[in-house]
C-alpha cells in the first residue's frame, strides 16, 4: 500500500494526470516532454490513457454512436483532441478493410497500398482491400477518382454493382443506387458491357445505359479535383443540387421556377459567394442568407 | 513537438488495437502471463522507436513477427533453453491476413466496454469526465459549477482517465492470466 509498492503503477497514474492536463489545456510541454522521453513505457503508458481518454467517439448521447467501424468514428467524430496525419481527409483502416471519407466541402487525396492514387469528393467514402490476387474498390458514398496502376484485378463496387477496371483513370460516382462511371483512361467493363475512354456508364440495379460524353462533359465531370464546378448547359436547379454537395450551408430554391433557369460557369467549390453573385447579378435573383441556407427567391 | 506526435497518433489507431491478439500469441510463445506482458511491452516500446513506422503496411503482422524475433532472442539468451520453445515460436503462424476474431468482437464491443468502465466510476469522478469528454464543457465552468478548484478538477479527471484505462485494456482481463488451453499447459511448467 506504500508508494513504493505502487511503483509499477506509477507510470500509469502518471500518464492519466498528463492525458488529464492535456484534456484541460494546461499541459506544460516541455515538462511533459522530460517526462515522456526519460523512459519508453512513460510514452506507453500515455498513448494507452489517451486511447482511454478518445475510447468515446463524436459528440452527443452515447447511445447514438453507432457500435461498429470504430476507426472510422474517430475520423468522422473529430473530438477536441483528433489530429489527422493526412490533410484534409483522414484514412483509417477497418481491420481487412481500409476506408477513406472525405467531410463536407473537404477533399482528400491518398495513395493506396499498390501506388494507385484515389482522390475523395466532398462528403464521400471510400474503403479498399488488396489481396495477392484482387484489388476490390469500393464507393461507400460520395465521388472518387482514381488512378489505377497495373497490378491484380481491379474490380470497383457501387452499391450493387460491379465493374472490372484496367489501369487508366476513372471517375466514379454514387447517386443514390446507380453508380455513374466515367473512364478517362483505360477500359472498364460490365458483365459484357465494355467501356472506353471517355464514356460513361450509369450502372443503375436495373440494367447499365452507355453515354458518350462530349470534352466539355468531360471537363465538367472531373471540374472538383480542381476545386472547381463547371456547369455547362445546366438548370439553377441543377447547379444548385450540385452545389449542395460542397455546402453544410445548402443553398435552397424557394421559388420553383428558378429551378428552370438555364445557367453556366465556372466556379470554386468551397466557397459559394461568387456563385451566389452570379445568381444574384447575373439572373436578378434575390439571395438572403439565413442561419441555416442560402434562400434564393424571384 | 507536440505532445500528440503522427506516431502517437498512429500507435492508438494501428498498434493499440492489436494488443489483444499480440498478448494471445506471447502468451504462447512464453507460457506465464508476467513474461507475456512483458514481451508485449517490448513490442510496444519497439514500435515508439521505429523511425519507419509510416512505412509499415502491415501493422499486425509486423507486431507479431517482432514478437516472434525478440521471444527467440531472449530464449536464447537464457541459461536454460528451452528447444521445444524456439522450435514452437519458429513454426508459430502469423496468420497475417487472417481477420481476427478478438478484434472484430473488440470494435463491437469497444462501445460498450467504455459505457461499462464509465459507469463503474466513482462519482465524482464521472461527473468531470463527463462534463469535460462529452459534453465538452470549458474547463473553467465546470471548476465554476461544481465549485472546485482547477486542481482538484485535474485529479479527479486524471482519476477518471486512470481508471477508464486500466478497465480497457485487455492486459487486466482475466481470461490471460491462466494458460490458454488445459492441453498446451503441460509444456508451461
Amino acid at each position: 500500500m506504500t508508494p513504493i509498492e505502487r511503483t509499477p503503477m506509477a507510470p500509469e497514474a502518471a500518464a492519466a494526470q498528463w492525458v488529464a492536463r492535456f484534456a484541460l489545456g494546461a499541459l506544460d510541454e516541455a515538462e511533459f516532454e522530460a517526462w515522456r522521453s526519460a523512459d519508453p513505457a512513460h510514452a506507453i503508458a500515455f498513448n494507452r490513457a489517451l486511447a482511454a481518454y478518445e475510447a468515446f467517439e463524436g459528440q452527443g448521447d452515447l447511445a447514438s454512436v453507432p457500435s461498429s467501424r470504430r476507426g472510422f468514428m474517430r475520423a468522422a467524430g473529430g473530438g477536441a483532441l483528433a489530429m489527422a496525419l493526412g490533410v484534409g481527409g483522414l484514412a483509417t483502416r477497418a481491420y481487412a478493410w481500409s476506408s477513406a471519407s472525405a467531410p463536407i466541402g473537404g477533399h482528400c487525396k491518398l495513395r493506396l497500398p499498390d501506388g494507385s492514387i484515389a482522390a475523395l469528393n466532398t462528403d464521400s467514402c471510400f474503403a479498399w482491400r488488396f489481396s495477392g490476387d484482387e484489388r476490390t474498390l469500393w464507393v461507400e458514398r460520395g465521388e472518387v477518382a482514381i488512378d489505377l496502376c497495373p497490378g491484380a484485378r481491379a474490380i470497383l463496387h457501387g452499391r450493387d454493382q460491379q465493374v472490372s477496371l484496367s489501369p487508366g483513370r476513372f471517375d466514379a460516382r454514387l447517386r443514390g443506387d446507380t453508380l455513374d462511371l466515367l473512364v478517362l483512361r483505360g477500359q472498364a467493363q460490365a458483365g459484357r458491357q465494355a467501356i472506353g475512354a471517355f464514356q460513361s456508364l450509369l450502372l443503375s440495379p436495373e440494367q447499365p445505359p452507355l453515354r458518350h460524353l462530349s470534352a466539355a462533359q468531360v471537363e465538367a465531370v472531373i471540374a472538383w479535383q480542381q476545386g472547381e464546378i463547371l456547369f455547362d448547359e445546366a438548370t439553377l436547379g441543377l447547379a444548385v443540387e450540385e452545389y449542395n454537395r460542397f455546402l453544410t450551408r445548402k443553398i435552397i430554391i424557394v421559388d420553383p421556377e428558378l429551378a428552370t433557369i438555364p445557367v453556366g460557369g465556372r466556379f470554386t467549390s468551397n466557397d459559394p459567394a461568387a456563385f451566389l453573385d452570379a445568381v444574384s447579378v447575373g439572373l436578378g435573383v434575390h439571395v438572403s442568407v439565413s442561419e441555416k441556407a442560402y434562400l434564393l427567391t424571384r | 513537438m507536440s505532445a500528440v506526435r503522427p506516431i502517437d497518433r498512429w500507435f492508438i489507431d494501428e498498434v493499440l488495437p492489436h494488443e489483444r491478439a499480440l498478448l494471445a500469441m506471447a502468451m504462447r510463445l512464453c507460457g506465464n502471463g508476467e513474461d507475456a506482458r512483458d514481451l508485449v511491452q517490448d513490442v510496444f516500446a519497439r514500435m515508439l522507436t521505429t523511425e519507419g513506422w509510416a512505412a509499415i503496411t502491415n501493422t499486425r503482422a509486423f507486431m507479431l513477427r517482432t514478437a516472434r524475433n525478440l521471444a527467440i532472442e531472449r530464449m536464447r539468451r537464457s541459461k536454460i533453453i528451452d528447444f521445444r520453445q524456439i522450435v514452437d515460436a519458429e513454426h508459430m503462424e502469423l496468420a497475417e491476413d487472417a481477420p481476427d476474431p478478438h478484434q472484430i468482437a473488440e470494435g463491437r464491443e469497444a462501445m460498450s466496454d467504455f459505457q461499462q468502465a464509465l459507469g463503474q466510476l466513482p462519482e465524482r469522478c464521472r461527473t468531470v469526465f463527463v462534463r469535460r469528454r462529452i459534453e465538452e464543457q470549458s474547463p473553467r465552468q465546470i471548476a465554476a459549477d461544481l465549485n472546485l478548484s482547477l486542481s482538484t478538477l485535474e485529479k479527479r479527471l486524471a482519476r477518471a482517465i486512470e481508471l477508464i484505462t486500466r478497465a480497457l485494456e485487455p492486459r487486466r482481463r482475466t481470461d490471460y492470466d491462466q494458460p490458454e488451453e488445459a492441453g498446451e499447459s503441460a509444456m508451461v511448467e
